[in-house]
C-alpha cells in the first residue's frame, strides 16, 4: 500500500507545472487586500482572504484533473490503465484527491499574508474554519474527478478547465452570497456543496454560525455525493473507452 | 524541369513581400490552431462566458464593498482588462512551436523570429480585444453603470491600443516560456497579477515609489486611464493613447530583440534543445 | 577556414562538448572530414554516436565548442546566414510541420519564410507537390497524412529554397519498406540535379545504395570514411558461400582448398568465407563437380562492415 501510495506521488511529483496554480492563485488576495485598503474598508478582509483560498482551491482542483488527464493521454497511460480500468481508475481517484488536498496550504497562506499587510484575517472560530475547509476540500476534488472523466470523454480539456473557474466562483458565493445572482441559478446554487460550504466557512471566520451540527450534515452530504458523482462519471468513462466508444488519441 | 543554374541562389532582393506573406500564412496557421481549440458553442458559452463572469465576479466586489464608484471603476477596469489578459494567451501557446517541432525549422529558415511568431499568436491579441469589448458593453450593464455607445470609436481604439502592448509584453515573455516550458503558467498568471495590482484596474495607479514606476511600464495603465476619461465624458486623452502606444513599441522593442537575438544565442549555446 | 575549394561541406576539427552537472559529455570529439560538391555522404552510427550534433552544428542550430565547419565556404559560426540560405534541413519523425494545415499550407507558409516571395512562392510549391507526388491530397490536412506521405512534405520543404546541400537525419525511421524506397528514389532524383547531400541513417541497405561514400561515426569520433567499396575491401571482409544439397563428407576436401574458411556445414548446408576469387573459383568449381548447383556468393555489406567496426555498446554495458 505505501509503495502504490508513494507511486502516485511520485507520478504527481514529476510534474512540478501541476503546483503552477497552488503558487500563484494565493497572490490574489494582494490584489484584494490592496484594493481594500484603496477603500479604505479593512473590515472586508476576512471575507476576501478566504475569497482566494476558495479560488486557489477551485482553479488548483480543475487544472490538476485535466492537467493529469492531458499528460497521461499524452504518454499513452490512459491505453495502458484500461488494461485494469479499475486501478486505473483508483490511481486517478487518489491522485486528484492528493493533490487537491494540498490546497489546504493555501488558506494558511492567505490569513498569513493578510496578517503580515496588518489586516486581521485570522477566523474567529479555527478549528471549524479548517473542518470546513477540508469538507470543501474533498468537494473540489469530486468535481475534479468529474471533470478529469470529462476530460477523457471530450479532447478539448484545456479550454474546458479554463471555462470552469470563474463561473464556479460566482455560483460558490466566493465574494457576494449566491443568492446575489439571477433567480434561474439558485436552484444550483443550493445543490452546489460549494455554496453551502463557503456561507459556513464565512460565518465561522466571521465567529456568528448557528445550527452548526444541521449544516455540517448538510454539508457533509453533498460533499459525499459531489464524490461519488466523479468517482463514477469517471468509471463509466472508461468503461466506455475500454469499449472503444472514446477516442484516446487525438 | 527545375533549372538548376539560374534557381539557385536566385532569390528575391526584396524580402518584403516574402516576409508580408510569412506574416499572413503565420496568422492563418495560428487562426487554425484557434479554431481547433473552440466550436462556435464553446467559445460562446465557455470561453466569452467565462470571461464575462470573471468580469462580473471581480465588480461583485465593488457590490460588497457598497459603493456605487466603486462597482464602476471596477467593471469597467477589469472588462478593458481582458485586452490585455487574451493577448497574455501568446506565452502559452509559444510554447506548442517547440512541441510540435517547428521551432528549429524556423531558426533554421533565417526567418524574422519575431514576425513570424507574432503572426501565429495574432489571434490572441484579437480575441483579447473583442472580449473586453463585449465585456465593456455587457457587464458594467449587469452591475447597474451602462457605457454610452457613443464612445465606441475611441474605446475600440484604446482597447487595441492596450492588446497591443499587452501582446508585446507577451511576446517578450514567450522567450523565457520558449526556454523554460514549465514556467509558462508562472510566467502569464505573474503577468495577470501583476496588471491588476499595479496598472489601476482594481484600484487608481500609485502616484510614487516603485509601485508608480511599474505602473508606468505596464501595459493598460495609460489605455486605461485614458480610457476612464472617455467614458466619464472627458472625451479621449490622445497623451493617453500616445503613451500607451510607446508601451506597445518598448514592449516590441524587447520581445524582438529578445526572440532574435538571446532565443536564437541560447539555442546555439545548447540550453535550449529544438528539434 | 577558406580556399575549400570543390568542398561543398568541410568539417575540421570538430568537436562539442555539452556541459551537464553529472558528467560533462564529449558529444563530437575532432571531427575532420569533406563533402564533394555533388556528393551524397551517408553518416552511419549507433544512437548517441553525435549524428545530430554534428547536423545541428552544420546548421548553425548549435554552436561547436572547438574546431569549425564551412558550407560553401561559409563559416557556420561567423556567417550563419550565409549558411542558412544554402541548406535545407530534414529531420525525422512525425514532428516539425503545422498539423491543422494542408501541405500547401504548410509548404507556402515555409517558403516564406525561406524569403521567397509571394509568387515565386506559389510556383516553387505546385512545382514541388507536383514532383513529389503530392498533388492529389495537398489540400488536406497534414495530419491525415501517412507517414511516408508526411516525410515527402518534410522533403518538399527542405528542397524549397533549391538549398545545394540537403542535411537529412535519419529521415526513413519508421517509415514502411515501399515508403522508404520511393523516398531513396526521390534523392537519387536530387543528386542527379547535383544537390549535395549529407545523409544520417540507420539503414545500411539506404546506405549502400544512394551514398557515393559512408562515414562511421561512433563516440563523438568519425572512425572510418569512404567509398562503401572502397572500405569493405579495406576491411578485408571476406564473401560469403553458401551452399544447399552438401554432404558431410565433402567437407575435408572443402577444408583442403586454401582460402575457404569453412563456418558450417551441419544438415544439408555448407557455409563458408571466401578470401579471395582464386579460392571462390576453387571453391565452386569442386561444389559444381559433385552435382552440387545450389549455391550462392554474397558479398559483404556495409552492415557486416558497422558490425566489424562498431562496438556494440548495449552488449558491453551488460
Ligand atoms: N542538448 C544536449 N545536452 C546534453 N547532451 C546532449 C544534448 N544533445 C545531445 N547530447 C548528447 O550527445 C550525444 C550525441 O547525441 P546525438 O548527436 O543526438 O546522437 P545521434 O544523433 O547519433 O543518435 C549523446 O550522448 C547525447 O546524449
Ligand atoms: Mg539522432
Amino acid at each position: 500500500m505505501t509503495t502504490y501510495l508513494s507511486t502516485q506521488w511520485r507520478l504527481v511529483a514529476s510534474q512540478p507545472g501541476l503546483f503552477a496554480t497552488l503558487a500563484i492563485m494565493p497572490l490574489y488576495s494582494l490584489v484584494f487586500y490592496t484594493t481594500l485598503r484603496a477603500q479604505d474598508r479593512p473590515d472586508l478582509a476576512p471575507i476576501v482572504a478566504l475569497t482566494t483560498f476558495g479560488m486557489s482551491m477551485w482553479a488548483h482542483g480543475m487544472f490538476v484533473a485535466s492537467n493529469i488527464v492531458e499528460n497521461d493521454r499524452r504518454e499513452g497511460v490512459i491505453q495502458q490503465g484500461l488494461l485494469t480500468p479499475a486501478a486505473y481508475q483508483w490511481s486517478m481517484v487518489i491522485r486528484i484527491i492528493g493533490t487537491t488536498a494540498l490546497s489546504l496550504v493555501a488558506l494558511a497562506e492567505v490569513v498569513v499574508i493578510g496578517v503580515l499587510l496588518g489586516f486581521s484575517t485570522v477566523p474567529e472560530s479555527v478549528t471549524l474554519c479548517v473542518l470546513v475547509a477540508m469538507l470543501l476540500v474533498l468537494g473540489t476534488a469530486g468535481a475534479a474527478l468529474l471533470v478529469s472523466a470529462l476530460g477523457v470523454r471530450v479532447q478539448a480539456i484545456r479550454s474546458l478547465q479554463n471555462a470552469l473557474t470563474y463561473p464556479f466562483y460566482l455560483l460558490g458565493g466566493l465574494i457576494l452570497p449566491a443568492d446575489w445572482l439571477p433567480e434561474p441559478v439558485h436552484w444550483l446554487t443550493r445543490i452546489f456543496f460549494l455554496s453551502h460550504g463557503f456561507r459556513l466557512l464565512q460565518d465561522a471566520a466571521a465567529g456568528h454560525v448557528t445550527d452548526v451540527t444541521s449544516r455540517l450534515a448538510v454539508l457533509l452530504l453533498l460533499v459525499l455525493a459531489q464524490l461519488l458523482v466523479g468517482a463514477c462519471a469517471l468509471a463509466v468513462v472508461l468503461r466506455a473507452a475500454r469499449a472503444g466508444r472514446v477516442p484516446l488519441y487525438g | 524541369m527545375w533549372d538548376n543554374h539560374g534557381g539557385r541562389g536566385s532569390r528575391v532582393s526584396w524580402r518584403g513581400s516574402a516576409t508580408l506573406c510569412a506574416a499572413g500564412y503565420g496568422v492563418l496557421t495560428g487562426w487554425r490552431d484557434y479554431r481547433a481549440m473552440f466550436t462556435w458553442q464553446s467559445w460562446l458559452f465557455g470561453w466569452l462566458a467565462r470571461l464575462l463572469c470573471q468580469v462580473l465576479f471581480f465588480s461583485s466586489l465593488g457590490v460588497l464593498l457598497g459603493s456605487e464608484s466603486a462597482r464602476a471603476y471596477l467593471a469597467v477596469g477589469h472588462a478593458a482588462a481582458l485586452a490585455a489578459l487574451g493577448a497574455f494567451g501568446v506565452v502559452s501557446s509559444t510554447v506548442g512551436e517547440r512541441r510540435s517541432g517547428t521551432l528549429a525549422f524556423l531558426l533554421v529558415s533565417d526567418s524574422n523570429v519575431y514576425v513570424a511568431l507574432a503572426a501565429r499568436g495574432a489571434y490572441w491579441l484579437v480575441d483579447g480585444v473583442v472580449t473586453a469589448a463585449i465585456a465593456l458593453a455587457l457587464v458594467p450593464l449587469a452591475v447597474g453603470v451602462p457605457v454610452s455607445g457613443a464612445y465606441a470609436g475611441p474605446i475600440l481604439l484604446l482597447l487595441a491600443t492596450m492588446g497591443l502592448a499587452a501582446y508585446q509584453l507577451g511576446l517578450a515573455l514567450a522567450t523565457l516560456s520558449l526556454r523554460w516550458p514549465e514556467a509558462r503558467t508562472y510566467l502569464s498568471a505573474g503577468a495577470t497579477i501583476a496588471l491588476l495590482l499595479f496598472a489601476g484596474v482594481n484600484r487608481p495607479v500609485a502616484d510614487s515609489g516603485l509601485p508608480a514606476a511599474v505602473a508606468h511600464v505596464l501595459p493598460v495603465t495609460h489605455g486605461l486611464s485614458a480610457l476612464r476619461g472617455v467614458l466619464s465624458g472627458d472625451g479621449l486623452h490622445w497623451g493617453g493613447l500616445l503613451a500607451e502606444a510607446c508601451v506597445a513599441l518598448g514592449w516590441g522593442a524587447v520581445a524582438y530583440l529578445s526572440l532574435n537575438r538571446s532565443l536564437r544565442h541560447a539555442a546555439r549555446r545548447g540550453s535550449l534543445a529544438v528539434g | 577556414m577558406t580556399g575549400t575549394g570543390g568542398s561543398m561541406l568541410a568539417v575540421r576539427g570538430l568537436s562539442r562538448r555539452f556541459e551537464s552537472r553529472k558528467a560533462p559529455r564529449l558529444a563530437l570529439d575532432d571531427v575532420t572530414f569533406d563533402v564533394a560538391r555533388g556528393e551524397v555522404l551517408g553518416l552511419l552510427g549507433p544512437n548517441g554516436a553525435g549524428k545530430t550534433t554534428l547536423v545541428r552544428i552544420i546548421t548553425t542550430l548549435l554552436l561547436p565548442t572547438s574546431g569549425g565547419a564551412t558550407v560553401a565556404g561559409h563559416d557556420v559560426v561567423r556567417d550563419a546566414r550565409a549558411v542558412r540560405r544554402t541548406v535545407g534541413l530534414l529531420l525525422g519523425g512525425e514532428r516539425g510541420l503545422y498539423s491543422r494545415l494542408t501541405a500547401r499550407q504548410n509548404l507556402r507558409y515555409w517558403a516564406a519564410l525561406h524569403g521567397l516571395d509571394t509568387r515565386t512562392g506559389r510556383r516553387r510549391v505546385t512545382e514541388l507537390l507536383e514532383e513529389l507526388g503530392l498533388s492529389d491530397r495537398a489540400d488536406e490536412q497534414v495530419r491525415t497524412y501517412s507517414r511516408g506521405m508526411l516525410q515527402r512534405v518534410h522533403l518538399a520543404r527542405a528542397l524549397l529554397s533549391r538549398a545545394e546541400l540537403l542535411i537529412m537525419d535519419e529521415p526513413t525511421n519508421g517509415m514502411d519498406p515501399h515508403a522508404a524506397a520511393a523516398f531513396d528514389d526521390l534523392v537519387r532524383r536530387q543528386r542527379a540535379e547535383g544537390t549535395t547531400v549529407l545523409l544520417a541513417t540507420h539503414d545500411m541497405r539506404q546506405a549502400q545504395s544512394l551514398c557515393d561514400r559512408v562515414a562511421l561515426i561512433d563516440g563523438g569520433r568519425l572512425r572510418a570514411i569512404g567509398a562503401p567499396d572502397t572500405l569493405l575491401t579495406d576491411a578485408q571482409l571476406l564473401r560469403t558461400v553458401t551452399a544447399r544439397g552438401f554432404r558431410a563428407e565433402l567437407t575435408p576436401a572443402v577444408r583442403a582448398i586454401g582460402g575457404v574458411l569453412v563456418q558450417s556445414d551441419d544438415d544439408s548446408e555448407l557455409v563458408a568465407r571466401v578470401t579471395d576469387g582464386a579460392a571462390l573459383g576453387a571453391l565452386l568449381n569442386a561444389l559444381v563437380t559433385v552435382g552440387i548447383n545450389e549455391i550462392s556468393v554474397t558479398p559483404p555489406s556495409l552492415t557486416e562492415l558497422y558490425r566489424a567496426r562498431i562496438s556494440d555498446r548495449d552488449f558491453q554495458l551488460r
